[in-house]
């Protein structure tokens, strides 16, 4: 009860992300602002995994590992042990999660920009070793069919229902886990690496059981996002996933959102995304990744520490205005 | 897979050639690194934006690359003195990690802007023409490209200059100062943030040459800066962050090793190497990864 308790707050907002979408479902049944509203509340969960390895100090620029095997795995699961794809979507992102542990064992020492550039090497490693060493089952450079989620015979605008909330659910949960971890000793342990390795080890934190764990669980919540896109919207994976770009955008999701908070990834995703489906249609792909790079730019150099906060302050700003007795804050 | 004395020459000497750009790029790293205490991750774009210009050049105006190559230089290291005086200069004493994100930013823009004007107008791959492209020097047992000869003696040229500048001028000395110990340098007189701007426009002008030099032996495009760019990171971690003589053994070595294992593993391990290396380094010595000099 006491956790329950300690996370009111988020509950109310997991309930509203939750009812609000849903409400949506009832008054559009569009089928691209299905898919869209679903890539973002799969690429949410991506976010969020990029998010919490963040939260303990670790800056990944290789996240794109964690999103590729996960889904190659959940795949493979899928179409070669015949495991309904539903079961395959929480059994494949083990690979991603024990990699996480690897790449985190391997990188325990690097901090920031150092971490940054062997997490991106790792990642190259991995495209190598999947379009190699495992060609016989990963298909090479071609890559492999997805099978989907939703049974077969189903018409596509239920097929789009229902993978709009399956994502939504996930991304929720996957909300709720993380906000539970990051209120919880462990996140707090997690901010005390984030600010200072050393005076946190002098504090009796063990720093790389810590960093493990993050790596871990961020590696197997990316993995679920990995295998969620390719069951439902992609349905096929090539090593292409192993590049800058996938790495980049969680970055710039949780930028937009404002980094260690747990709503942040999910404001920033669903911002940014609906921003660049926007811009796709008007100014074109390389203009809007302009556009997107001059913000971020902007954003660093003038609100470093992202839109969310200053959201908060907005609406508990418009909060304290509605209930006119409040007390007023010095 | 017969390995005779000419193979192995030829191994060796290509490794030379591509060790020759990895060693320019990674000078540029670890020169701003040592001054600013800055990972540019977006270097690798600002050698393919030395690329494209020294390729209009000579694509549309008909300049020989080779002398393109320094109107290249030159250009791409205004930018990066712009780059420096309204981005990272404002980030200075801000977390690290905005630095990252920074570079991020300017990876998104330049890789989009040189493919807007690039992708339309050429197909997603060109490469740099010389007019010596077909002719070879015969040494018997290899023959030899004019280009390859060029290539080595512009890189090793700039690099003894760079060598003079650093070691013999009292811009040099100014680097090097700021580079040990800043608050100090900074009690001595020593203006550090016009060293900042001009290391870093050294730094972009060295990656536009590697970049020029790569369009030569390489068909590139807008996104091909990342690999380089990124090998060159594992370059400067092998041979000490911030050490300009690491960068120069490390970039040399690391361009035979990849040339060899390309050779016995396969073209596809040829981009996976470097993490190999790095991993393996990270490994066995992680304590030799931050000795840093001058």
């Amino acid at each position: 009860m006491g956790a329950l308790r300690r996370l009111r707050r988020e509950l109310i907002v997991a309930a509203l992300m939750l009812g609000l979408p849903l409400l949506l479902l009832t008054l559009v049944r569009e089928l691209f602002v299905l898919q869209v509203l679903t890539f973002v509340f799969i690429f949410a969960i991506y976010a969020q995994s990029w998010n919490l390895a963040a939260h303990s100090g670790q800056f990944s620029l290789g996240h794109a590992t964690f999103l590729g095997l996960g889904s190659y795995a959940s795949i493979i699961a899928a179409s070669r042990l015949g495991l309904a794809p539903a079961v395959a979507l929480f059994v494949g992102p083990i690979l991603p999660a024990l990699a996480g542990f690897a790449i985190g064992a391997l990188c325990r020492r690097l901090r920031e920009a150092y971490f940054g550039m062997v997490t991106f090497g790792c990642t190259a490693i991995v495209q190598v070793l999947v379009v190699e060493q495992f060609g016989w089952l990963t298909n090479r450079w071609d890559g492999l069919d997805a099978p989907r989620l939703a049974p077969e015979g189903l018409p596509v605008e239920r097929v789009a229902v229902l993978n709009y909330v399956i994502s939504l659910a996930l991304m929720v949960a996957t909300y709720l886990v993380v906000a539970a971890i990051i209120r919880s000793r462990i996140g707090l342990a997690f901010v005390a690496i984030h600010d200072n390795e050393t005076v946190a080890a002098a504090a009796g934190v063990s720093v790389v059981r810590y960093r493990l764990l993050a790596m871990g669980v961020a590696g197997y919540i990316g993995g679920v996002a990995g295998a969620l896109n390719g069951h439902t919207l992609t349905r096929h994976i090539s090593p292409g996933v192993f590049g800058l770009e996938d790495s980049i955008w969680p970055v710039l999701y949780s930028i937009a959102g404002g980094l260690g908070t747990p709503e942040g990834p999910i404001l920033g995703t669903l911002l940014v995304r609906v921003f660049w489906e926007w811009a796709l249609r008007r100014i074109g792909g390389f203009d809007s990744l302009i556009l997107i790079g001059l913000m971020l730019a902007l954003v660093v150099t003038a609100l470093p520490r992202g839109i969310y906060p200053v959201f908060a302050r907005a609406t508990a700003a418009l909060g304290a205005r509605l209930t006119p007795n409040s007390v007023k804050q010095p | 897979m017969v390995l005779d004395a000419g193979t192995l020459l030829r191994i060796l000497l290509w490794g030379l050639v591509s060790g020759s750009v990895y060693m320019l790029l990674a000078t540029g790293i670890t020169l701003i690194f040592g001054v600013m205490k800055v990972v540019n991750f977006a270097h690798g774009e600002l050698m393919m934006t030395g690329a494209f210009v020294t390729f209009i050049l000579s694509h549309a105006f008909g300049l020989n690359p080779y002398v393109g190559v320094f109107v290249s230089m030159a250009a791409v290291g205004v930018l990066g003195i712009v780059i420096e005086r309204v981005g990272f200069r404002r980030l200075r004493g801000t977390a690290k990690i905005n630095e990252i994100f920074f570079s991020i930013a300017l990876i998104l823009i330049l890789q989009n802007a040189l493919a807007r004007i690039f992708v339309p107008r050429f197909r997603e791959y060109v490469q740099i023409k010389t007019p010596y492209a077909t002719e070879v020097l015969d040494l018997g047992l290899i023959t030899l490209r004019y280009d390859f000869v060029i290539l080595l003696v512009l890189a090793w040229a700039t690099l003894l200059g760079l060598w003079v500048v650093l070691y013999r001028t009292g811009l040099g000395r100014d680097v090097r100062g700021t580079s040990q110990n800043r608050t100090a340098a900074m009690l001595m007189g020593i203006r550090v943030e016009r060293v900042d701007m001009l290391t870093f426009g050294i730094g972009a002008a060295l990656g536009a040459l590697a970049g020029s030099l790569y369009g030569i032996i390489n068909p590139f495009g807008p996104y091909a800066g990342t690999l380089p760019a990124i090998k060159a990171f594992a370059v400067i971690i092998l041979g000490g962050l911030g050490s300009v003589r690491g960068a120069v053994v490390g970039g040399l070595l690391y361009g035979i090793v990849e040339s060899v294992a390309t050779f016995f593993l396969g073209g596809s391990w040829r981009d996976a190497i470097a993490f190999v290396l790095l991993i393996v380094v990270l490994l066995t010595r992680p304590q030799g990864l931050f000795r840093e000099g001058a």
